[in-house]
């Protein structure tokens, strides 16, 4: 059965930024290692050394909790000394998503979308408002804790691209219709007119635009604006409304990045250092010197 | 750290009435700062250690157990949430050494120096205060 390193519950449990966390566990790892070699001298034998350092340097829940208040953020700290940590969460999560989500419907409704059915506008509502919930997530466990661990970070991110696809998705599928709607009572007139009326304009059916009327000769005649630019507008607005939600989860995304790259290199660094210290822990970590020595099996 | 067990429950009034008046306002009153008698001495105890010179944790731990005769001892890495802290207080200063195995010293700062000088003259007042109530033998 393999060895978990003694630090690696300390690593695992210690809610501060991987820069910390890699400080904290190098330092103890060193103090260790040091401690044990110095009882050794001592004359303990090195099981014993060993897990009298370890006993001495690592850090137990009440330490971890010292030091998770120390090294915190400081919203963290604050939020975390009136016990509001899990509410600001959730909170501050459930503020974005609806904020995203009104906006988007204001912002569809308000620019003459009600064209476009239900089945492309809520979805899109709710596409939106699922990315500025994870977008908050992310940004509100940096805030609060300054880790975000590789995992969790993954994960966000996959879902993420998911609901930018899904937000152009559903801004190509809404132009789409829109078009369609539009489009499709124009063609058949457009078509037929000039074999059934010969030498006569064709005969315009659209809703969208009124034919020319017969008025006063002072009358300025109407001015004619062909269908296709009302109908393009609004397939531009679907399809803008999608994109722009594609674009503000990956502009929001790429607001974090600089962090997540700093933190991405103290978490390999992490990583290597578990990974280095493999094999000192089998070696260490056995308590057969000890039983060996009093003729124990 | 391992001590008695019921003196670092005790709660003392940091710069309590013998360090000097008292805070005249109601809110300045209510809202004294109050620190563990054990808390206060595991400060002072690594500020003591690091003031024959600079240190690394374990050297610092194995320092006080030894200078104590066993009296305090710091176990399961309780002290390094006080040395961060008084590095962030400006008590101390680390430095990193080496490269693939990085190794950190702690060096007392003047402002730490100071803090142990005033922090023994504290403690020893109220030290002086508890065994005088505890034998008998109140100073006047």
């Amino acid at each position: 059965m393999p060895h978990d390193h003694p630090l690696k519950r300390v690593e695992r449990e210690l809610k501060v930024p991987p820069q910390r966390r890699l400080d904290l566990i190098e330092e103890v790892d060193a103090d260790v290692r040091a401690l044990q070699v110095e009882l050794e001298r001592r004359g303990k034998t090195p099981s014993q050394a060993r897990r009298a350092a370890l006993r001495q340097a690592v850090p137990d829940d009440q330490a971890l909790a010292d030091l998770e208040a120390r090294h915190a953020p400081r919203l963290g700290r604050w939020a975390g000394a009136a016990g509001w940590v899990d509410r600001a969460v959730v909170l501050g999560v459930a503020l974005a998503a609806t904020s995203a989500g009104f906006i988007a419907v204001i912002a569809m409704y308000g620019s003459g979308v009600p064209d476009v059915p239900a089945f492309v506008i809520w979805p899109l509502t709710v596409v939106i408002a699922a990315l500025a919930a994870n977008l908050s997530r992310a940004v509100i466990q940096l805030l609060l804790h300054g880790d975000l661990r590789p995992r969790q970070r993954r994960l966000l991110w996959a879902r993420q691209a998911g609901l930018v696809v899904a937000a152009v998705t559903l801004g190509a599928l809404g132009a789409a219709w829109v078009g369609r709607v539009t489009f499709a009572p124009l063609e058949p007139p457009m078509i037929a007119a000039p074999e059934s009326t010969v030498g006569e304009p064709p005969v315009r059916e659209s809703p969208m635009v009124e034919p020319p009327r017969q008025g006063s000769p002072f009358e300025q005649p109407p001015v004619w604006e062909p269908p296709v630019w009302e109908a393009v507008g609004r397939m531009a607005t679907v399809a803008g409304t999608g994109l722009a939600a594609a674009v503000f989860g990956l502009f929001g995304w790429l607001a974090l990045t600089p962090r997540l790259l700093t933190d991405e290199e103290a978490e390999h660094r992490i990583a290597r250092f578990f990974a280095q210290a493999r094999p000192h822990l089998a070696l260490a970590s056995e308590t057969s010197p000890d039983h060996q020595r009093k003729g124990e099996p | 750290m391992t001590w008695g067990r019921t003196i670092p429950d005790a709660v003392l009034m940091h710069g309590g009435p013998a360090a000097g008046p008292r805070p005249t306002s109601q809110r300045d009153d209510t809202i004294v700062q109050q620190i563990t008698l054990s808390k206060r001495i595991n400060e002072l105890l690594v500020l003591a250690v690091l003031d024959h010179g600079p240190a690394h944790g374990y050297q610092i731990a194995l320092s006080v157990e030894e200078r104590t005769g066993g009296a305090f001892s710091f176990q399961h890495g309780t002290l390094y949430p006080i040395l961060h802290r008084l590095e962030a207080e400006g008590q101390l200063r680390s430095q990193w050494h080496g490269e693939r195995r990085r190794r950190k010293t702690y060096h007392l700062t003047p402002a730490g120096r100071a803090e142990l000088a005033a922090g023994a003259d504290e403690l020893e007042r109220k030290f002086r205060a508890l065994f005088g109530l505890i034998r008998g033998t109140h100073a006047a």
